[in-house]
């Protein structure tokens, strides 16, 4: 018998199948977090670091940076937000697929940072729903990691945005 | 050889023609608006080919409230050479004689709103096309949010 793909029963939690598949499926999500190429500030010389040898961000799944965002479901913002970036950023973050996630990384993404003028947007979730802040002007490798694990804390409990 | 500033300049009659050295030690020419083309090419004929920067001063509450400095550079002589020029507003575009101004004048129309007459494009390069206003006159609001700081905020 064929079934359209939207009658698959994937999401139930009662049945036991449906809640081994729930766990299956946040599990592959929260060790695969693939977050898109997207660099905007000294926080990206932090972030690039991150993926390097030294703090070897695939230790925890993250290591493949997509240049499409059709192949991401991270967004890690490393830098201040100018106005004129905001509407790019949105349509990147538009573009990603669901379930998606989004790292405010470092001062100036979370609040604007030192730059409270008239260039820089205010804090990311402005544009973006936020779900992890981290602090830190920059943060260090090793705060962007930390970020990351409480993001999969997220994700394995099942926290997806829409 | 390109003949001397000096021969350049006294051939010429610039009106508002005033030298001397600026603060950080370089020669500096002020000039009428007017003659700031007349000046550049002076300039240019005198060795001074390598533009360097154009940047603004804003001193709001003056008629001529936008003073405009072009830096050049001579090579062959390793000289460096400032014109000064004040305009309250639009001031000659020296596009066609030097090419790499273009985004420099760009930028001076976004920040300032000084308009450079005879430019090719003199549309914002810096802010959003549908910006309003001109944000690093002095006049300006820096922008941004307000921020309530306590004494005792941790």
């Amino acid at each position: 018998m064929s079934v359209a793909a939207h009658e698959l029963p994937v999401h139930e939690k009662d049945g036991a199948h449906g809640f081994l598949l729930s766990k299956l499926e946040s599990w592959s999500r929260e060790k695969s977090l693939w977050p898109v190429t997207f660099g905007l500030a000294c926080c990206a010389i932090e972030m690039i670091s991150t993926s390097a040898a030294r703090f070897d961000i695939a230790r925890f799944g993250s290591e493949l940076f997509r240049p499409s965002p059709r192949q991401a479901d991270l967004m890690i913002v490393s830098g201040r937000v100018s106005q004129k970036m905001a509407p790019v950023l949105r349509e990147i973050y538009d573009q990603m697929p669901d379930p998606k996630w989004v790292i405010a990384m470092g001062d100036c993404a979370s609040c604007g940072g030192i730059f409270n003028n008239y260039a820089i947007v205010q804090g990311v979730d402005k544009i973006v729903p936020v779900d992890v802040y981290i602090p830190g002007c920059p943060p260090r490798p090793e705060a962007l990691l930390d970020g990351i694990i409480k993001l999969q804390e997220r994700v394995h409990e099942g926290v997806a945005r829409k | 050889m390109s003949e001397s500033l000096e021969q350049t300049l006294g051939s010429l009659t610039l009106p508002g023609l005033e030298r001397g050295v600026s603060a950080d030690d370089i020669e500096l020419i002020r000039v009428a608006a007017d003659a700031l083309p007349a000046l550049v090419d002076a300039a240019l004929r005198s060795g001074f080919t390598r533009f360097v920067d154009l940047t603004v001063v804003d001193s709001p509450g003056r008629s001529d409230r936008f003073e405009l400095q072009y830096l050049f550079h001579s090579m062959q002589e390793q000289r460096w050479l400032r014109l000064k020029t004040r305009t309250g507003g639009d001031v000659a575009s020296i596009v066609d004689r030097v090419p790499p101004a273009n985004w420099f004048e760009r930028e001076a129309f976004d920040m300032f709103g000084v308009r450079f007459v005879g430019h090719p494009d003199l549309t914002r390069i810096l802010m959003p096309d549908d910006w309003d206003g001109y944000p690093l006159r002095r006049d300006v609001a820096i922008g941004g949010e307000p921020v309530e700081f306590t004494e005792d905020a941790r």
